[in-house]
């Protein structure tokens, strides 16, 4: 329960550092989505009912504050969430397999977003693509185990060891 | 079914996420612009969140961009648009340069003719311009019935002069005549009058040439100095079609090089040193 209450601030700080902090610091388009990151790691280290929500809630707050199309954020982040979550499910949590699982999480969501784009007629733009995306989701998935982490701490025993 | 109810958080997911892609959609065609009454409610959240994004996103831009980066940034960009100023007053100064060298060329060939070069600084709204303004006048010697023509020919007479102006007729004008001859043969005619089909100005009309003239298409067209407001041998332009079916009074069309729609600079013949021809 306490790590639950947990996720409700961790949302609100990863929104608002997504939608007014992270812009001013991004450096040639590189910008890592904390929210991502936060719903990834609430799902690998908690459970699926816990990073869906947050996933929709951040989501949908960041289309709200920062893009012109409402819900696309949303899809994208609970695409990844139910991905993380199917391979946690799967192969259990085992913390070394953590940045894998968010990195193909944020792959699938960015595609997600990037095919969106795509089919409401916007132009494709490979070095952006190359330059920018593809370093955030690296930085996406990288964020994830330090989150991750942080949710097992206050659990007793933290990561399990397989 | 058990496995299926197993599996609901992913169908759960599922679901939510073709919701949210038809919302995005639906969201995709500009807020604002539609109709509807849930887009009617969404846009002034949506705006409203927008505009504190643009607010508070401001103010951490400029906690974290240096000063001097900022300063550098407002100077780049001064100089930017500086220099777009700057390249657009030499691509026209490029353009001038290139008219004004035609018509020094144009001079210099006609070494017996004493110019006035001028701007062009109004211009008849009518479609076929009958009528332009010129930024010389009387003080740099121009009098009414001159010559005003180009390179590309005759542009026409002067009509009316002012201090520093003058008005022009040009050939577009009905009512302009202008003696001239055919080059090649030396027969001599009268020009005037415009020559138009299917609503477009192809040239002008050739009269009074003598029973047997010879005119070809092709021919050049000249002035033949009869009348004494144009000096002889001035380009008018060249035969573009003879009336052998005599329909009609006119002998022949000539083209009109010289397009008035466009033009900015004409040389008036203010005094002819000796004949040419």
């Amino acid at each position: 329960m306490k790590r639950r209450l947990l996720l409700i601030p961790a949302a609100l700080i990863a929104v608002f550092l997504d939608a007014f902090v992270l812009p001013a610091l991004s450096q040639n388009g590189i910008r890592p989505l904390f929210t991502l990151s936060l719903s990834m790691a609430a799902s690998a280290a908690m459970s699926v009912q816990d990073g869906m929500p947050v996933a929709f809630f951040c989501g949908l707050l960041t289309d709200l504050f920062c893009n012109p199309y409402i819900g696309l954020s949303a899809a994208a982040y609970l695409t990844a969430c139910a991905i993380m979550y199917g391979f946690v499910k799967k192969c259990g949590q085992q913390r070394g397999l953590f940045i894998p699982f968010a990195l193909v999480g944020a792959v699938a969501a960015e595609t997600l977003i990037f095919a969106f784009s795509l089919a409401i007629g916007a132009r494709f733009d490979g070095l952006r693509l190359l330059s920018a995306t593809l370093p955030s989701i690296v930085l996406e998935s990288l964020l994830v185990y330090p989150i991750a982490a942080l949710f097992r701490a206050r659990e007793k025993g933290g990561f399990a060891h397989r | 079914m058990r496995k299926l109810w197993k599996m609901r958080p992913m169908w759960i997911a599922l679901i939510a996420i073709v919701l949210l892609i038809v919302l995005a959609a639906f969201t995709a065609n500009g807020r604002g612009s539609g109709d509807g009454l849930f887009r009617t409610a969404l846009t002034p959240v949506a705006d409203f969140l927008h505009s504190v994004q643009k607010e508070v996103g401001g103010f951490f831009t400029r906690v974290f961009t240096p000063d001097t980066l900022r300063e550098e940034n407002e100077q780049l960009r001064e100089t930017v648009l500086l220099q777009q100023q700057q390249l657009a007053l030499l691509d026209e100064t490029e353009k001038e340069n290139a008219r004004l060298t035609e018509l020094l060329n144009y001079v210099e060939t006609n070494p017996n003719l004493r110019f006035v070069t001028a701007s062009v600084i109004g211009r008849d709204s009518n479609p076929y311009i009958d009528t332009i303004t010129l930024n010389a006048g009387s003080r740099s010697g121009v009098t009414e019935k001159m010559a005003v023509i180009t390179p590309d020919g005759v542009v026409g007479r002067v009509s009316e002069v002012g201090p520093n102006w003058c008005r022009v007729k040009t050939m577009c004008d009905e009512k302009m005549r202008i003696s001239v001859m055919v080059q090649r043969t030396r027969d001599e005619g009268m020009l005037g009058g415009l020559y138009e089909q299917d609503g477009e100005l192809i040239g002008t009309l050739l009269y009074y040439l003598p029973g047997k003239a010879d005119v070809r298409t092709g021919d050049t067209i000249r002035t033949s100095g009869i009348g004494g407001f144009f000096p002889k041998g001035l380009y008018v332009g060249t035969v573009i079609a003879v009336n052998e079916e005599g329909k009609g009074t006119h002998d022949a069309i000539v083209s009109m090089d010289v397009d008035f729609l466009h033009l900015e600079e004409a040389l008036i013949v203010v005094g002819v040193d000796e004949a040419i021809g």
